[in-house]
């Protein structure tokens, strides 16, 4: 038995350190190696989760590059925002998206929920954090290990096929055709749905925080801004804590609301997101906004605004 | 709880150190800490549906010792039938009730009248078709007097809910199983070497194997009508890996971890695509239920004993019986009545018994008859799979008339040549440890060590490695 054991043992023990050290080795090589180049000419960036995503078409807005993508929360956009700066210095502004859904607790399963993890922490882990390695392990034990095993297996893949370009990992413009908010306010009506509006992710604020922080500390502009949402989103009924937090937390940070942006049912996927048409009368009125100088205005909510109602 | 996952990696150990260390001066209390664990295994699932393990097994238990007791014929028939009935009626209800009910209003709209289904919404206990027959083997042995019922309710309970056999097998007898629950259990290193090696073999069946078959496999199947014959061909052949390496994957980790605590579980598979006609396929794939079947539906009805139209009769009845017992659909209807098909010459011309030894035994090399019959015998299974993958029989023969049109002449748009290639060094593996119980059994044995634990090493990265998209086992469905 003590045979077994010690055999058993000294066998897990080689096999710890061997899948350890092809960890730290394939990570070493693809931090050293990894390019999250962008066009040369991008001066603004957007970040976020699926709202931007859909909102952004940055194939109609000057110097601009749409980075939203679905599902992402800020725990992992703080990673992937840090390496497009460092690799972009030519970058003067980012926009990042901050919404009612943000803050809601349900948005941690986004960190650490098995089908999350297993899709982001391959992707982004080799660039984290000490601590956020930490954070997951400790809130989905198997889900890291998972995950673990899988960035390995994707670094080794990556060495050797000699791909270390990053950027088609980090999202971008996504074209809706669906309309299909009839059904879902029809459904709405039917059962009326509920969600918490006091409950908060304090993860989700800590890392939108240490976002903000970064930017600020690599004198780069940041504005935070709220994409387009229908007028009967689930979500919008956060709005006093969202406005708390946004007073409280980020009063000094430039605020660019566009919730209100006038908009009618065919022209958003579902009740949360634009679809391609909302998405490129919005993209050609944001183009315009911008040339029209919002980023210099004094009272940029003033400024929308007004060109807001003049759409009306 | 997966065999897969990393809870099981860590339950495995602790329940090791418990039952070795802890329990290991009392053959009870060694029973009960395998009760206790294995309940927690199922429980981890879903524990709601323990009450159906626990009602099962208080119900056999109790008709065992009652027919035991019972000399009127009558009564014993009748408390037969009360461990058929529960049993039966669990597996009928949970696993039956809507394809029966959606098959009825389809025949009732086949003939004008249109009804609509009462259908619940039910959720499939895990492993119940092989629980289910692991009792039901009990009363029926104690039945036929093979066997005499137990009182050590602790052991009895423990038997039908073993946990490394509980959700997908082999199904074991009471007569080989159970007996084993009495014995006292001494630790013996080299069967505990010998399952690690096992266990280690089945994850690699299943997770390297299997389960990147299975992407392939998926791909093609769920959208065929994309694709060339060739392609579709190689489809095909990707699921008949998946399945293998998931189902036999499953039954090696069960046997490897059973012999970690001193019990032996029957072989379930013994390399069936080595197999040189359909006849010896059945002897090799899924043997646990192949003689379940066997001794208690197909010898009772006669079996190969009457005449021509009663073997007919009787084939055909096991077949189609064996594939509705994988699944409430037509598809696995389907999918047993091509088996018997395949099967039937065999029996008819005797044949069926040609191919009772290991093929090309104490040799590398098959020769070339052999190669073209294993060849055949595989193409067959690969074509019957498809039946056994497909949403309905319609895909099925909508995926099997596109295979056998001109475009399976053509280059496979799907290529996957890393997938090939593991393919190909896994069937060499398996032919290579072919005359052993599973294909790593004696693999480098007599080598030096660190050669020995190089491979072991290569193989468990290669688990680690791929186990991050994690799929359960297919099996668990039925």
């Amino acid at each position: 038995m003590k045979r077994f054991i010690i055999q058993t043992a000294g066998f897990v023990g080689v096999f710890f350190v061997l899948a350890l050290s092809l960890f730290f080795m394939t990570n070493n090589v693809i931090q050293n190696k990894a390019t999250f180049k962008i066009k040369e000419d991008t001066q603004y960036v957007v970040f976020g989760h699926s709202h931007p995503e859909c909102a952004y078409n940055d194939s109609l807005i000057q110097d601009f590059q749409n980075f939203g993508n679905s599902g992402e929360s800020y725990f992992y956009t703080q990673t992937k925002l840090q390496q497009v700066l460092r690799q972009n210095p030519k970058i003067e502004t980012v926009f990042i998206e901050f919404t009612n859904n943000q803050i809601a607790e349900g948005r941690n399963e986004w960190i650490w929920s098995d089908k999350h993890i297993t899709n982001r922490y391959p992707t982004f882990e080799a660039f984290m954090e000490k601590g956020d390695h930490f954070l997951l392990l400790k809130n989905n034990f198997s889900g890291f290990v998972n995950s673990f095993s899988l960035s390995i297996k994707n670094n080794i893949g990556r060495i050797i096929s000699g791909d270390y370009n990053f950027t088609p990992k980090l999202g971008g413009y996504l074209y809706l055709e669906k309309n299909k908010v009839d059904s879902f306010l029809m459904a709405q009506e039917k059962s009326p749905a509920t969600i918490s509006t006091q409950n908060i992710s304090t993860l989700s604020i800590k890392y939108l925080e240490k976002m903000v922080a970064y930017c600020q500390s690599q004198n780069k502009k940041v504005v935070l801004l709220r994409s387009p949402q229908h007028s009967k989103c689930l979500a919008l009924k956060n709005e006093a804590k969202f406005r708390e937090i946004l007073e409280t937390k980020f009063s000094d940070i430039p605020f660019l609301d566009f919730n209100e942006f006038p908009t009618t049912n065919a022209e958003f996927a579902d009740l949360e997101h634009l679809n391609h048409k909302g998405a490129k009368r919005f993209s050609i009125w944001f183009n315009s906004l911008m040339q029209q100088g919002v980023m210099d205005a004094e009272d940029k909510q003033a400024f929308i605004n007004t060109r807001m109602t003049a759409i009306n | 709880m997966l065999f897969n996952s990393v809870e099981f990696a860590i339950f495995l150990p602790i329940v090791f150190i418990l039952y070795w260390f802890v329990f290991s001066k009392h053959l009870k209390a060694q029973n009960f800490l395998l009760l206790v664990v294995s309940y927690l295994f199922y429980g981890w699932w879903d524990w709601r549906f323990l009450s159906l393990i626990i009602f099962s097994s208080f119900v056999d238990y109790g008709v065992g010792i009652a027919m035991h007791n019972s000399s009127h014929k009558t009564r014993r028939k009748l408390l037969l039938w009360v461990s058929i009935c529960v049993n039966l009626g669990f597996l009928g209800f949970f696993k039956y009730f809507n394809f029966f009910a959606e098959s009825f209003a389809e025949a009732f709209t086949l003939m004008g009248a249109s009804i609509d289904p009462f259908t619940l919404n039910i959720v499939l206990p895990v492993g119940i078709s092989f629980y289910t027959f692991q009792t039901l083997s009990y009363s029926i042995d104690i039945y036929k007097g093979k066997l005499k019922p137990t009182t050590d309710i602790v052991a009895f309970f423990a038997f039908v809910s073993f946990f490394p056999q509980l959700v997908a097998g082999p199904i074991e007898r009471a007569t080989n199983l159970l007996p084993q629950f009495y014995r006292h259990r001494i630790f013996k290193y080299n069967d505990a070497v010998d399952g690690m090696r096992q266990i280690l073999w089945g994850l690699f069946k299943k997770v390297v194997v299997a389960d990147n078959c299975a992407e392939y496999a998926n791909m093609i199947f769920n959208n065929y009508g994309d694709y060339s014959g060739s392609t579709l061909f190689l489809g095909g052949i990707f699921f008949a890996f998946q399945i293998y390496g998931d189902f036999s994957g499953y039954s090696d980790i069960a046997i490897g971890t059973s012999r970690l605590f001193g019990f032996r579980l029957m072989k379930n598979f013994a390399f069936p695509y080595f197999s040189r006609d359909i006849a010896e396929f059945w002897r090799r794939w899924h043997i646990s239920l192949s003689t379940w079947f066997r001794d208690y539906l197909y010898i009772p009805l006669g079996g190969s004993k009457g005449g021509r139209n009663m073997r007919i009769r009787n084939t055909f009845i096991i077949f189609i019986v064996s594939g509705f017992w994988h699944g409430a659909n037509w598809t696995f209807i389907v999918w047993g009545a091509l088996n018997a098909i395949y099967f039937l010459p065999l029996l008819l011309f005797n044949k069926n018994r040609n191919n009772l030894g290991i093929v090309a035994e104490g040799k590398y090399l098959p020769s070339f008859r052999e190669v073209w019959s294993m060849s055949i015998t595989f193409g067959l299974t690969v074509i019957a799979w498809i039946f056994f993958r497909a949403a309905n029989v319609g895909e099925a023969l909508g995926y099997i008339s596109e295979i056998f049109s001109l475009s399976l002449f053509s280059m496979p748009e799907v290529r996957p040549s890393n997938l090939l290639l593991l393919i190909a060094v896994f069937v060499l593996i398996e032919w290579l440890g072919r005359e052993r119980e599973y294909a790593i059994e004696q693999l480098l044995l007599s080598k030096p060590k660190l050669l020995r634990w190089s491979f072991y090493l290569i193989l468990i990265l290669f688990v680690f490695l791929f186990q991050g998209k994690q799929q359960t086992f297919i099996y668990f469905q039925f």
